[in-house]
């Protein structure tokens, strides 16, 4: 089943792309995808383009897909692996939800991070107590991987 | 020392030999040697089935592991016959060898008659999918229209009449029971037609399409694929039975749409929904025929 549904998402991704990610396999191998995601314009990484890996599990949908960053980021749950914290690619994952969905809330992560639950303290810390130095060491990062 | 074996098929070693009334199963008796004749005759019948099986599902296609199977299998064969041969110090007369060539042959005939039953088994499951969405618009023409004969051709080289020639390996007592599929009309058996399965096979690329083109609100939200069993949820939604069955058996307890709460005697069949699905599907059905 999982291999029928990552073929109609890619079809359906194909048809109806959405504006700020898109999505792809990388060779041959149909569970095994590269997306990318342009920086979120009201963000401090507006202008960057991020390249995410996706592995699909054989049992997808039931179970999520891995997904990390492979361009380095600044963000509260975003780890120096590429690792993201997110619910929806955990627990809180739904066999409803569809590549396209998970990839337009990792955009809005990166609008609004979520430095209560974070990923990396440090970053998280700053955020919260020095919002522009946050701002800034975020921009520098874009500038110097994402761009 | 004599033993028996039962035939396999129905006809005889020797052309001219009368045929054999269907009723009785066939059995021969006789020493060793007469038996393993018969056997092998089985074998090569057997191989031959499994070639105009390959004939009309083209599963052994070269480098499939159908065929490496049965390339290792058949080479297996050569070696186990060879060996016997040197172990009986060539003397191929006596008792001894005769014996074992008979147990030999048995073995390797039940070998290749378990790969058979592997090829059709899977062949039927893998066509089974695709054909699982037009299953039901498929039971209705088939009650409507006359019964299909013939239509793989003139059967000689067609898995079903060699089927339908050949009755039970064991010692089943009705040969009509135990044939699986006959190309004649069957009167007394109207719900299990497999040979219209292999009439009109869709390519997947037409099941792929028909799924492709179909509206998303016929398509079950956990496999995106056309439903087949449709259940509504208390929210509303409708999803496969299987689908979400399986996700709420597996520590999921909310309907996957809305994180509503959710359980599996929640679920009730969605018949509209089901019906609006078969009459897509048959219209899809018209285009590819036309």
């Amino acid at each position: 089943m999982s291999l029928k549904r990552i073929n109609k998402e890619l079809a359906d991704l194909g048809r109806d792309p959405p504006s700020s990610c898109s999505a792809g396999p990388v060779g041959d191998d149909l569970y095994h995808w590269q997306a990318s995601i342009m920086g979120p314009p009201d963000s401090p990484y507006a202008g960057g383009v991020f390249f995410l890996s996706i592995h699909f599990p054989t049992d997808y949908p039931f179970k999520p897909p891995k997904i990390a960053f492979t361009t380095k980021i600044y963000h509260p749950n975003i780890n120096g692996n590429g690792n993201i914290c997110l619910d929806i690619l955990k627990d809180q994952w739904s066999p409803a939800l569809t590549i396209s969905k998970v990839l337009l809330s990792i955009c809005s992560l990166l609008t609004d991070a979520n430095p209560d639950d974070p990923l990396v303290p440090e970053i998280a810390h700053i955020y919260k107590q020095d919002r522009a130095k946050y701002e800034a060491t975020a921009k520098e990062w874009t500038k110097k991987y994402a761009v | 020392m004599e033993g028996f074996y039962n035939l396999l098929s129905k006809f005889s070693l020797t052309e001219s030999a009368a045929p054999v009334p269907e009723t009785a199963p066939r059995q021969v008796v006789g020493t060793p040697e007469e038996i393993a004749k018969y056997v092998y005759r089985d074998i090569l019948g057997i191989k031959n089935e499994i070639r105009s099986y390959n004939q009309v599902t083209g599963i052994l296609h070269t480098n499939s592991l159908y065929y490496k199977l049965l390339k290792l299998m058949e080479e297996d064969h050569y070696r186990q016959l060879e060996e016997l041969k040197r172990r009986c110090e060539y003397q191929v007369n006596s008792s001894v060898y005769q014996r074992k060539l008979v147990d030999l042959y048995r073995s390797q005939l039940s070998e290749l008659c378990n790969l058979l039953d592997i090829l059709k088994n899977n062949y039927n499951h893998g066509i089974h999918e695709s054909h699982i969405i037009n299953h039901r618009a498929r039971a209705k023409s088939v009650t409507a229209s006359p019964p299909r004969t013939g239509s793989h051709g003139d059967g000689n080289n067609s898995i079903f009449s060699g089927r339908s020639r050949s009755s039970s390996i064991s010692t089943q007592a009705s040969p009509k029971q135990t044939i699986p599929i006959s190309l004649e009309p069957d009167k007394n058996d109207k719900n299990e037609r497999p040979a219209a399965k292999f009439s009109q096979p869709y390519s997947q690329d037409d099941i792929e399409r028909i799924t492709n083109e179909a509206p998303d609100h016929l398509l079950d939200p956990i496999s995106f694929q056309l439903f087949s069993d449709p259940v509504i949820t208390p929210s509303g939604i409708t999803y496969e039975k299987a689908n979400i069955v399986r996700y709420l058996r597996n520590k999921g307890n909310q309907d996957p749409l809305t994180r509503v709460p959710l359980r599996e005697d929640q679920l009730y069949p969605n018949l509209v929904l089901k019906d609006t699905v078969d009459e897509y599907i048959q219209s899809k059905e018209q285009d590819i025929k036309v």
